[in-house]
């Protein structure tokens, strides 16, 4: 039994010297089966990495897990999964050379004018099929964006391909006699899958840095 | 763990997937080839007026926006939600001194009304109505969105030439370069709402707007269609005529989804005879 707890030396005693002695005992044998615990799992693990575990992410996220932090472990999973769509919708997009470098950038040139319109080149770069109908789905071609030029928002990534004149139409109001789609549905259909992983990973990285500060905040930290 | 992350790259394929299927729902719409200089030659062989319409000094009666003139006893037009927004009034004989279309009637009044709640067809309705008429005042149950200021208009003469869409052709690979067109003296519509009377549509997506009216007279969404138009459908589709292109217009306060465009359009049989019941009204939008 140590007269003196950790720590400078005090001119009375110390009621909690018992118990801190017994506090670390009991950490240094925690510490002590967490290390064999951990060489034992590399002793063993004789598989290669998964390609899931190649990626940061996965590996954060299952340090979080088998923390027990499990909602933070899913949230950091999904942002991750985000990202990766993020990043293969731009690639592909790159990869496919859709960017209208040259004008005109107008949506629709007639015949007779110089030049193929937006529509008309994204129908020969196959991202619209012909009859199909191009949505402005991010910036709008009137409202707030006619103050943005036809060279960034008459692009494809800009443009989303609808299923049909009726699926456009209710987009934007009633058609034909069927009513507007509601906010949910408009966000399904009126925008592409870049926009939809866009905000999935602002999303689940918000959440995750903002859960993140909150257990700094209120959850002391274990010594 | 490795579950829940497997999960998320599942949902994430499936909405790709989901999304690449729906670019190939659209079936193709497959066009006759032609060179740039056959495809002019159709275009002038086609060649229509259309009268645009472009502010005036308040002495005619044609108009968009504000009242239309209806005689006593033609009540206010009434729609599935109430009364319809008063879009346009043309004087026809305004019309026929300008140039417009010979398969209007010589005199009389077209006025247009709209609601976005419609059927097929009926998103306009068109009157035509005789010389004597007065100012009809609004009914009180007409929604404020649906009361559009007063713009006189007259109208300026144009040359109008159909589109590749609406000759349902493409140009062949070598063709681009070509200039057929330029013997065409088009001239150019300025700058600003295209609002038209006759010729053809100014088109914003895609669409044989002829075969799509005869579609929607006979009952039937176009998009439905698994199989291109019969030689007896197109062959119909040929009597119709663009009426009004009403573009969206930010002074009037007219807006068509994403500034698009609504299209009415009215067999040449029905027009010539009087008989403007039986429209059929397209819209397009960004």
């Amino acid at each position: 039994m140590s007269a003196y707890p950790k720590g400078e030396p005090r001119s009375v005693i110390d009621p909690d010297k018992d118990g801190y002695d017994a506090m670390m005992r009991g950490h240094r044998n925690r510490q002590s089966q967490a290390d064999a615990n951990r060489a034992a799992r590399a002793k063993t693990s004789t598989n290669p990495p998964t390609v899931v575990e190649h990626l940061d992410f996965a590996r954060d996220a299952r340090k979080k897990w088998e923390a027990g932090d499990r909602g933070q472990a899913m949230l950091d999973g999904l942002a991750g999964v985000a990202d990766l769509t993020l990043g293969a919708a731009a690639l592909r997009g790159l990869l496919r050379g859709e960017v209208k470098v040259n004008g005109p950038h107008k949506w629709r040139t007639k015949p007779w004018e110089e030049g193929l319109g937006a529509r008309q080149w994204m129908g020969e770069k196959g991202t619209l099929k012909p009859g199909q109908h191009g949505h402005h789905a991010v910036v709008p071609n009137g409202g707030w964006g006619k103050v943005i030029p036809d060279a960034i928002k008459n692009q494809p990534w800009n443009i989303k391909g609808m299923e049909s004149a009726e699926q456009h139409g209710r987009i934007h109001g009633p058609y034909k006699g069927k009513p507007q789609f509601n906010r949910a549905e408009r966000y399904w259909y009126g925008t592409p899958t870049w926009w939809k992983a866009a905000n999935a990973s602002a999303l689940t990285h918000g959440l995750s840095g903002t859960l993140d500060r909150l257990d700094e905040a209120v959850v002391p930290r274990k010594r | 763990m490795v579950w829940i992350i497997l999960g998320g790259l599942a949902v994430a394929w499936w909405i790709f997937a989901r999304q690449a299927r729906a670019s190939r729902v659209v079936p193709a719409v497959e066009h006759e080839r032609v060179t740039a200089a056959e495809a002019a030659a159709m275009a002038v062989r086609m060649e229509r007026p259309t009268l645009l319409f472009v502010r005036g000094n308040g002495a005619g009666r044609s108009r968009l926006g504000g009242q239309p003139d209806l005689p006593i006893g033609v009540e206010w037009p009434v729609g599935p939600r109430g009364p319809m927004g008063f879009l346009a009034q043309v004087d026809l004989t305004e019309v026929k001194r300008c140039g417009g279309p010979e398969w209007l009637p010589d005199q009389g009044l077209l006025s247009a009304f709209h609601d976005d709640d419609y059927g097929m067809m009926g998103q306009v309705r068109v009157l035509h109505v005789p010389a004597e008429r007065s100012p009809a005042t609004p009914p009180l149950g007409l929604a404020k969105v649906w009361r559009y200021p007063e713009r006189p208009v007259t109208f300026e003469l144009f040359k109008s030439f159909p589109s590749l869409d609406w000759l349902d052709v493409s140009l062949t690979d070598d063709s681009h370069d070509e200039d057929p067109f330029g013997a065409l003296d088009v001239r150019h519509f300025p700058k600003g709402p295209e609002h038209r009377l006759g010729g053809y549509p100014s088109e914003i997506q895609d669409e044989q707007m002829a075969v799509s009216c005869e579609y929607y007279r006979r009952g039937v969404f176009p998009y439905d269609q698994k199989a291109p138009p019969t030689s007896e459908l197109a062959a119909a589709a040929a009597s119709w005529r663009l009426l009004f292109q009403i573009d969206s217009d930010a002074d009037l306060g007219m807006s068509w989804g994403d500034g698009g465009m609504l299209y009415v359009f009215v067999r040449e049989g029905d027009a010539r005879v009087g008989d403007f019941s039986k429209t059929v009204t397209l819209s397009q939008t960004y």
